[in-house]
């Protein structure tokens, strides 16, 4: 048996999966899914014909070098070791570099830039906080076994047993996290941002300034949700896709990030976001340490340019700003806007990725991979940024990313 | 002279033109004024064509399109650039004179961190309108940006001083961290006014930061969370 | 590797006592030789006129890990300035923030061959080693986080030394770490209640133990355990006046527990400037150096500067309640982090005025100490990127070696004239001989440090060489113009012997080491066993996933401390 596997699936990364043969235990369903047997790209293909790893690599390098900008996007769904050779090429072919959480998470750096933020890691959840807030967040369906590794019934140092947290979920309909809640409260769709900003006046005690309605809650309601939070010893507000991707967008982080900031000039209060992809955290900060900036990177001058709305890859795309493009673990044509697929189409692409996707199809190199933390062994960042080592439980004949990757590097610099 | 600039094809990607009135000066200089096609350095005269009039202006004109043509105008100190139609992004960032006439809609960025000069747009823009650029705690610190369409989100903020004027609608967060200077938004805006702490926001109707207070002349103060002392005016109130 | 021979320059080595001498270094296989013993040269610098020294140590800069990188990604405005375009080498990006490549290549070019990360939660550690890792140029180290750590404070009170010993070994040797960092010890646990502690004796929050005794036995443990470096501390209460005093009571502490085994000192600590203010108020806020100084120089205590730079920076710390504190002083933006139940930390931009009357003070309290602490016992540093960009350790060696420098700055910075009243600094007439900024720069902090074969031209040591451009017999602190330029333009870089510098421009990409320490040997394991697992019960992930394997890391040496 093999003992403290990583669950690749979502940003909790947990790190207990015990591994007996092919039999998973303490995976939650989403994550049995993951470890399952999936059909497989069988060989590397250039323009639909099977080719050899050599023949591929040598035209993916061929493709990037001709480029005059070309796109590296992806990122979020491998380890730190790929990302960082990934944000290297972008570098030595004057490309840009972009990660999944433009389309999720980058909200929450656009946030934090202006104002920083109040964090700490899933530990507090567990054994500090008394009052734990969902807003605009689900765990019970995207991050199944939160509420029971984390942060409602988890057993903690200060904060024992789920009859000493107060649950507090915020969200447009009652989710089956709020079945969980001690209180819910419905906000009206895209009022995150008003109802934040209701509340820090009420928790600054300007009353007043706050009208009788906001978002759908009245003054009454507003006023007893400010008053759990002030009451909390240790608070923790968890939020997701419902805040960052309703109108207000980064502004809405930025509006929580303001709240907790004064709520801690009354009490201890911190925020967390509820990332998705396993190693979204990890992309961003292996960019950040390497060029200075987590994502949307140019470096078409030689020099890393950080241009949020212009080199996000689905802006790029839809402006015509990429004429060639090099997608790794992740399936835009799947979830980009359709204008930005349209684009994809015109230019040519290339995809690394163990699996075959709808970008697959699209594609004109597709070199296939090792599964990461399955077939293949990196390191990756927890929701929180907690460092983990993925393991290799598999044997694979599939070479991993960070072995094409370095060969497709070595071309491109020589 | 009088420079008149046109593209001579469609464009692979965007182009990087930091296309200033003192590029009209000579020819020579303007044919080899350095542009960006992705990682490719190329001179201005490979990808447009140049026209030059001997008169006593120092003006730049940009016939055909240009919407995807980036940084026009970029740290311009005088003169006078007029764009017959649409224009790519950064028009006029960190602008400090001259004039600036857009006949089409503009992209996202319009006069960011602008410290002097005008602006003048007949069409609509993106977002970002006198903003700060990522992580710089002022953004718009002198002139003037007058849009007679439309404009999008997050106009003027963390504004310092000088002016913009919207005669159509605005998105939400206009002049949100504002400082000092003027908006003016004729038709809607959405979110206004959040964590203001000075200036004047003028706007026709919009959806006020619940951190504001009435005073006795009908005009709103805040943001009261940063102790501001922000005026907004609601025309139709 | 190559042989190289570096003729006739003027040599300057404290650790053999050498001061400007004329003579010839041999380098081979990365070690510095016998003439005898180095064979045909490969490369001969011809050093006539030039100044030889061993390559810089800095030993407090937080170059890597959660911290610096959650800085990086907040401040886009500092991190968009380019150093170095992408080319045969990479993209070097940053103003006083920078990035991993630019870290390395500004090191080097500074003549600094090593570099020590001086907190990281073990908990991140990996994360910190993925930095070092793509540091290029310099060895370095981490130093683990001790001082909030609710196992080191069952210890403290339990004043259990053997197995405060076991869980330090086993702490540096999961996070491959090199020594025991403490931080504000209590304060990062009483903040998660929102609160600090306030003196050396107050009760931690939820333990019986205090600071006090938190530190007492980390240092005894640390001398135990015979590790190379001890105690390096970042004492409670920094940053507010009245300062001083704890940290006299800090260093007290050390003076009651005695000098390490081998003789040298059994605490270092750090950024200094920061944790040495007197007064009640900020308004009378003067400086503690002086006193503080006396008192260094007669205990079994070592120090860095922590020089604040007029300008922007942005400041970084585990100690969470200060960040805040500045969080609220300032109303800037602001990073905090609580992890898990082992520490916390915090991160807020900030400008030094010169014309600001605590600003003025910070930045005397500093250059007092640079000039009142015996060199032996004191290293510059600008606890990067707390007090400023590293890049300006030649301009704190100018201004501690010419008292003609230091008044021009103050003339035309503007220093508020403050610091006359609350500082020694405009009376003191001490000039640092070259010899002695060698010391503070090279032997002393390797001597710290217990690295031997770094700080030293001895046969035997690292080939890790500086050479500047000019002779250092013949600079006088009049001439501070000539050699503040010297100083910052280095002639040869050398590392592991390779010349990775020249002119001042970077020659080669090299990667150094990472060194961590392992001393599982000293101490019994097993004593331990249950609380460890005690403990694990509240940390998120398991104890099996918990460290750092030494395959992860590029280049890991291992100094290993027998029984
Ligand atoms: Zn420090």
């Amino acid at each position: 048996m093999i003992r403290d596997i990583v669950c690749t699936f979502c940003g909790n990364a947990c790190d207990d999966i015990e591994f007996e043969g092919d039999y998973g235990r303490n995976l939650c369903p989403i994550g049995e899914a993951k470890f399952a047997k999936k059909e497989r790209i069988k060989a590397p293909m250039v323009d639909g014909k099977e080719v050899s790893y050599e023949e591929a690599i040598e035209r993916a390098a061929e493709i990037l070098k001709e480029a005059k900008r070309p796109l590296l996007f992806g990122w979020s769904s491998t380890v730190n070791e790929a990302i960082r050779l990934g944000v290297l090429l972008a570098e030595k072919v004057g490309g840009i570099y972009d990660q999944c959480s433009s389309v999720c998470h980058a909200p929450t750096t656009l946030a934090m830039i202006e104002e920083g933020i109040v964090g700490g890691t899933l530990g507090q959840a567990k054994n500090r906080a008394d009052v734990v807030v969902f807003w605009g967040c689900n765990p019970v369906e995207a991050h199944p076994r939160h509420p029971t590794r984390y942060s409602v019934m988890a057993k903690g140092f200060l904060t024992r047993s789920r009859a000493e947290r107060r649950v507090v979920v915020v969200d447009v309909r009652k989710t089956p996290t709020a079945y969980l809640a001690t209180d819910f409260y419905m906000v009206e769709p895209g009022s995150d941002f008003m109802v934040f900003t209701a509340l820090r006046s009420i928790v600054n005690g300007h009353e007043e300034a706050v009208p009788e309605e906001v978002g759908g809650l009245t003054k009454n309601e507003l006023k007893s949700l400010a008053e759990i939070l002030l009451k909390a010893r240790y608070g923790l507000i968890f939020f997701g896709l419902g805040v960052t991707h309703s109108r207000g967008h980064e502004r809405n982080v930025e509006a929580v990030i303001k709240l907790v900031q004064d709520l801690n000039r009354k009490t201890r209060f911190i925020l967390q976001p509820m990332r998705g992809h396993f190693n979204v955290v990890g992309s961003g900060e292996v960019a950040a340490w390497e060029a200075g900036f987590e994502y949307a990177i140019d470096f078409s001058r030689g020099y890393a340019r950080f241009s949020p709305g212009e080199f996000t890859a689905v802006e790029a795309l839809i402006r015509g700003d990429c004429d060639a493009a090099m997608i790794v673990a992740s399936d835009p044509a799947a979830h980009f806007p359709k204008k930005a697929v349209e684009s994809l189409k015109e230019i040519p692409v290339i995809q690394i990725d163990p699996h075959p996707n709808l970008t697959t199809k699209l594609a004109d190199v597709v070199i296939p991979t090792a599964i990461v933390g399955i077939e293949a062994e990196g390191t990756i960042y927890r929701m929180d940024g907690v460092p983990l080592r993925v393991k290799k439980i598999r044997e694979s004949d599939y070479p991993s990313d960070v072995e094409i990757l370095e060969k497709i590097l070595e071309k491109v610099i020589s | 002279m009088t420079l008149i600039i046109k593209p001579k094809s469609e464009f692979e990607v965007c182009v990087e033109a930091e296309i200033t009135p003192e590029i009209a000066r000579n020819l020579e200089d303007a044919k080899n004024f350095k542009v960006y096609l992705g990682k490719e350095e190329r001179r201005l005269e490979e990808l447009f064509d140049l026209e030059f009039v001997d008169d006593r202006e120092e003006k730049v004109i940009l016939k055909g399109d240009f919407s995807r043509v980036k940084w026009i105008g970029r740290e311009m100190k005088g003169g006078e650039i007029i764009v017959e139609g649409n224009v790519g992004m950064h028009l006029g960032a960190f602008m400090e004179g001259g004039r600036i006439v857009v006949k089409g809609n503009c992209d996202d960025w319009v006069g960011g961190m602008m410290k002097g000069g005008e602006i003048v747009v007949e069409g609509d823009t993106g977002n970002r309108v006198g903003c700060n650029y990522w992580g710089e705690s002022e953004g718009m610190k002198g002139g003037r940006i007058v849009i007679k369409g439309n404009a999008g989100n997050y106009i003027g903020e963390k504004m310092v001083d000088g002016e913009i004027v919207v005669e159509g609608n605005a998105g939400d967060f206009v002049g949100s961290e504002m400082k000092g200077g003027k908006i003016v938004v004729r038709g809607k805006a959405g979110y206004t006014g959040w964590d203001m702490k000075g200036g004047v926001i003028e706007v026709g109707e919009c959806e006020l930061s619940p951190s504001f207070v009435k005073d006795a002349e009908g005009v709103w103060r805040g943001d009261v969370n940063v102790k501001g002392e922000g005026v907004v005016r609601i025309l139709q109130d | 590797m190559s042989v190289i021979y570096i003729k006739g320059g003027i040599v300057v080595d404290p650790t053999q006592g050498i001061d400007g001498e004329i003579m010839d270094i041999f380098v081979k296989d990365g070690k510095i030789v016998e003439e005898s013993g180095a064979g045909k040269a490969d490369t001969v610098i011809d050093a006539k006129g030039m100044t030889v020294v061993a390559g810089g140590i800095d030993i407090h800069a937080h170059i890597a890990g959660p911290k610096i990188n959650a800085g990086r990604a907040m401040r886009p405005e500092d991190m968009k300035y380019a150093r170095n375009k992408s080319g045969p080498l990479r993209c070097a990006m940053g103003r006083v923030l920078m990035t991993c490549p630019a870290i390395g290549y500004e090191y080097a070019r500074m003549g600094y061959t090593t570099a020590i990360e001086p907190a990281t939660p073990a908990l991140y550690a990996i994360h910190t080693h993925e930095e070092l890792d793509s540091i290029p140029m310099v060895d370095k180290a981490v130093l683990p986080l001790f001082g909030n750590w609710h196992l080191t404070f069952k210890f403290a009170a339990e004043g259990d030394i053997e197995k405060m010993k076991a869980f330090i070994a086993w702490a540096i040797e999961r996070s491959k770490g090199f020594g025991v960092k403490v931080v504000n010890p209590g304060g990062v646990e009483a903040w998660k209640y929102g609160r600090n502690v306030h003196s050396l004796d107050e009760r931690i929050p939820g333990f019986e133990a205090t600071p006090a005794e938190v530190l007492s036995t980390l240092i005894k443990a640390s001398i135990e355990l015979n590790l190379p470096h001890k105690v390096h501390v970042h004492c409670n209460n920094l940053g507010v006046p009245g300062s001083a005093e704890t940290t006299a009571e800090t260093i007290k502490l050390a003076e009651k527990i005695g000098a390490s085994k081998d003789g040298r000192e059994s605490l270092h600590i750090t950024h200094i400037q920061f944790n040495a203010y007197t007064g009640e108020k900020w308004r009378d806020m003067g400086s503690g150096a002086e006193e503080l100084s006396k008192l260094v120089n007669r205990t079994p205590v070592t120090v860095d500067m922590g020089q604040p730079i007029f300008g922007h920076t942005t400041t970084m710390t585990a100690d969470g309640p200060f960040e805040f504190a500045l969080h609220k002083l300032f109303k800037s933006k602001w990073i905090n982090k609580d992890v898990e139940i082992e520490t916390g930390g915090g991160i807020v931009p900030i400008t030094y005025r010169a014309k600001s009357p605590v600003n003025a003070v910070q930045w005397a309290t500093g250059l007092e100490f640079g000039l009142l602490v015996d060199a032996d016992k004191v290293v510059i540093s600008t606890d990067y990127p707390n007090g400023g960009p590293f890049v300006e350790y030649p301009y704190i060696m100018t201004l501690l070696m010419s008292r003609k420098f230091r008044e021009k700055e103050i003339e035309e910075k503007g220093v508020n004239s403050y610091i006359e009243k609350a500082t020694s600094l405009p009376s003191l007439d001490v000039e640092r001989t070259f010899y002695e900024i060698v010391k503070m720069t090279r032997s002393t902090p390797a001597k710290i440090l217990g690295l031997e074969n770094k700080g030293t031209l001895k046969v035997g040591a690292d080939a890790d060489i500086t050479i500047y451009p000019f002779d250092c017999r013949n600079v006088s602190p009049e001439d501070y113009e000539v050699l503040l330029k010297g100083l910052r333009s280095v002639a040869y870089t050398i590392k592991d012997g390779e010349i990775v510098v020249k002119d001042g421009e970077i020659a080669k990409e090299v990667w150094g080491r990472t060194f961590w320490v392992n001393a599982v040997k000293g101490a019994t394991q097993e004593i331990i066993e249950e609380d460890l697992n005690e403990v694990f019960r509240y940390y998120t992930v398991s104890r099996g996933n918990y460290g750092v394997r030494e395959e992860w890391i590029r280049r890991p040496e291992t100094i290993a401390i027998e029984e």
